[in-house]
């Protein structure tokens, strides 16, 4: 493998046909780009097939980021906690905005391209967006068809009746993660 | 390449129900089971989903037993906590939930159980559950009381849990009474919070008889009855202790050779401390404050324990107590000391400011000086934080030290 002092540059191309130019090391964030980088079998295009340019465009953001991240870090050489409260708020502000759909793309994305810190992230808001929410209303949230009978859906409520009891003044908990 | 699990066609439809399974069960992993439950009903896809989570999570103010469409209680009090409504029926059906669930996953699938309980546990119970826990084959275990009461029995089958790694513990102010001559034997994260100790009830050994522990955490907890705190740890490799009192009367004792990590906020300086053997000691946080007229003539013996930190972060006030006390050392205390956090306050920085100097000089490898102002919005701290100023503070403080630096000239420091 050549060691060109030049930033090698990597091509992804999308399930709708775009094509991104984007640097090697922004690529191998992905760890499934990075095994096909490290195996040489990717010298064209790589095609991301189950991806949409929308949604890859946003992958590609946080894989940047990512990237800067790691390579100011190295400057700074204590374990500081307050990075962490910055990561933390980087990434809800990242997430902001991002709608049902495109959150569950996002997952599919982050989970076939395997970076784990983009599906955690994906992760957490779900958890959030369906936490002290009644069926329904997560069914119109995600546009989820009901598909069995009133009677069929009475009875499964009934085997755990308390579940489907109404909340409580529902506060938020901090994730325990 | 490969195509994709399921290919998704731009545009709205039920996106979430084609996420690949193992990333909807990691989802409702992170749900109350409560939450996880209600899936059941979204549509057949998910009918039987919850039920291959391997999460047991519980917490009483999530249960309510009104019907969905029941009028509320009381909504004009809503914000006021549901345990103003809430009976003994309330908490029987809650147990029982609990009971059923565990023992209907009497099976080895359980990775974590979460139990918050505003009401009293009682000790047969826990037994119960516990030794259903302890066949689980279950990682971590976190339980919870939102309500004072006496002391708090943790089973013997918690500490024979083989598969355990995490245990959380809050208890509320409450006493832990922990049977004698016991330890976990396989844990490696603790966090107990809020918890009190009393040589009446725990064994002074009860820290150091984890052998596997890696991090341990004590929050807001209380020390009574001049209960000594041993750490005699040879796996720790993070400590942090966060505005724990009551150690004023009692003594501290260390010896953990992989500690890396030391973390010390908010929390009453102890009679005496015994640090030893901190030889992979790194990254240290001192924070520390008079209290009343207390003795505080001990810490340059926690300081001298953290020699081999590489960075350390340390209030002013901490450093004027330290340099306040008496008998101190000759030699520097911090030989291997590169790097200084020092975080100051608005309010007293000029009076701080002869210690800070002084403080140097038990830095002599000191490479890098950073200046924090404080971080905090802990309203704990009172009248001690004043909130003006931060920028220009930082900058003056700063201007001060680089001045008085100048007068010392076998520093070098690169501020």
């Amino acid at each position: 493998m050549s060691e060109s002092t030049e930033k090698k540059m990597v091509r992804l191309r999308s399930s709708d046909g775009e094509v991104f130019e984007v640097e090697e090391s922004v690529a191998k964030v992905a760890k499934t780009l990075q095994d096909m980088l490290e195996e040489d079998c990717a010298d064209a295009v790589i095609p991301i097939t189950c991806v949409r340019a929308p949604i890859l465009t946003k992958v590609i953001d946080y894989c940047k980021d990512q990237v800067m991240i790691s390579s100011s870090s190295s400057t700074t050489n204590n374990p500081n906690e307050r990075t962490e409260q910055e990561r933390k708020a980087w990434g809800q502000k990242f997430m902001e905005g991002v709608d049902s759909s495109t959150l569950c793309e996002l997952l599919v994305a982050s989970n076939f391209l395997n970076i784990e810190g983009l599906l955690n992230l994906g992760v957490d808001k779900m958890v959030s967006m369906i936490q002290g929410k009644y069926p329904q209303e997560i069914r119109d949230m995600f546009n989820v068809v009901n598909d069995f009978t009133p009677e069929e859906e009475e009875e499964i409520r009934n085997q755990n009746a308390w579940a489907f009891e109404r909340d409580p003044y529902y506060k938020k908990r901090s994730s325990s993660k | 390449m490969e195509e994709g699990p399921r290919k998704i066609a731009p545009g709205y439809g039920d996106r979430i129900s084609s996420l690949p399974e193992p990333i909807l069960l990691h989802i409702l992993s992170f749900l109350p089971t409560k939450f996880a439950i209600r899936t059941s009903v979204l549509s057949k896809t998910w009918r039987h989903l919850w039920t291959y989570v391997p999460t047991l999570d519980f917490d009483d103010n999530e249960f309510s037993f009104f019907k969905e469409d029941e009028e509320p209680m009381d909504t004009k009090k809503a914000p006021t906590d549901l345990r103003l409504f809430k009976d003994k029926d309330r908490d029987e059906n809650f147990l029982h939930v609990v009971d059923e669930f565990l023992g209907l996953r009497n099976r080895t699938d359980i990775h974590k159980f979460r139990l918050w309980y505003s009401g009293a546990l009682c000790a047969y119970r826990l037994r119960t559950w516990f030794s259903i826990v302890k066949k689980l084959n279950i990682k971590e275990v976190d339980i919870g009381i939102y309500k004072k009461q006496g002391p708090f029995d943790l089973p013997l089958a918690v500490f024979g849990t083989k598969s355990l790694e995490t245990f959380k513990l809050d208890l509320h102010c409450s006493h832990l009474r922990v049977p004698n001559c016991v330890g976990f034997c396989q844990l490696k994260i603790l966090q107990l919070v809020q918890v009190k100790f009393s040589s009446k009830y725990i064994h002074e050994k009860f820290f150091s008889n984890c052998p596997t522990l890696e991090h341990l955490t004590l929050r807001l907890c209380e020390f009574t009855c001049s209960a000594p705190l041993n750490i005699l740890a040879s796996g720790l490799k993070t400590l942090d202790i966060y505005q724990c009192h009551g150690l004023r009367k009692s003594e501290m004792k260390l010896k953990a050779p992989n500690l890396v990590t030391f973390s010390y906020v908010f929390t009453s300086i102890a009679k005496r401390y015994d640090f030893s053997d901190l030889v992979s000691l790194a990254y240290a946080k001192v924070r520390v404050r008079r209290e009343g007229r207390g003795n505080c003539s001990s810490l340059s013996q926690m300081i001298r324990g953290l020699h081999s930190a590489k960075a350390l972060s340390i209030c002013c006030s901490s450093i004027e107590i330290l340099a306040a006390e008496k008998d101190l050392p000759t030699y520097p205390m911090l030989q291997n000391l590169e790097r200084l956090n020092l975080i100051a306050y608005v309010c007293s920085c000029s009076y701080y400011l002869k210690a800070v100097g002084w403080f140097f000089s038990q830095c002599p490898n000191l490479n890098k000086l950073v200046i924090d102002d404080f971080e905090t919005k802990s309203k704990h701290m009172g009248g001690f934080i004043c909130f003006q100023g931060k920028g220009t503070f930082r900058r003056y403080i700063g201007k001060k030290i680089a001045n008085w630096l100048k007068t010392l000239q076998n520093v070098p420091l690169l501020a």
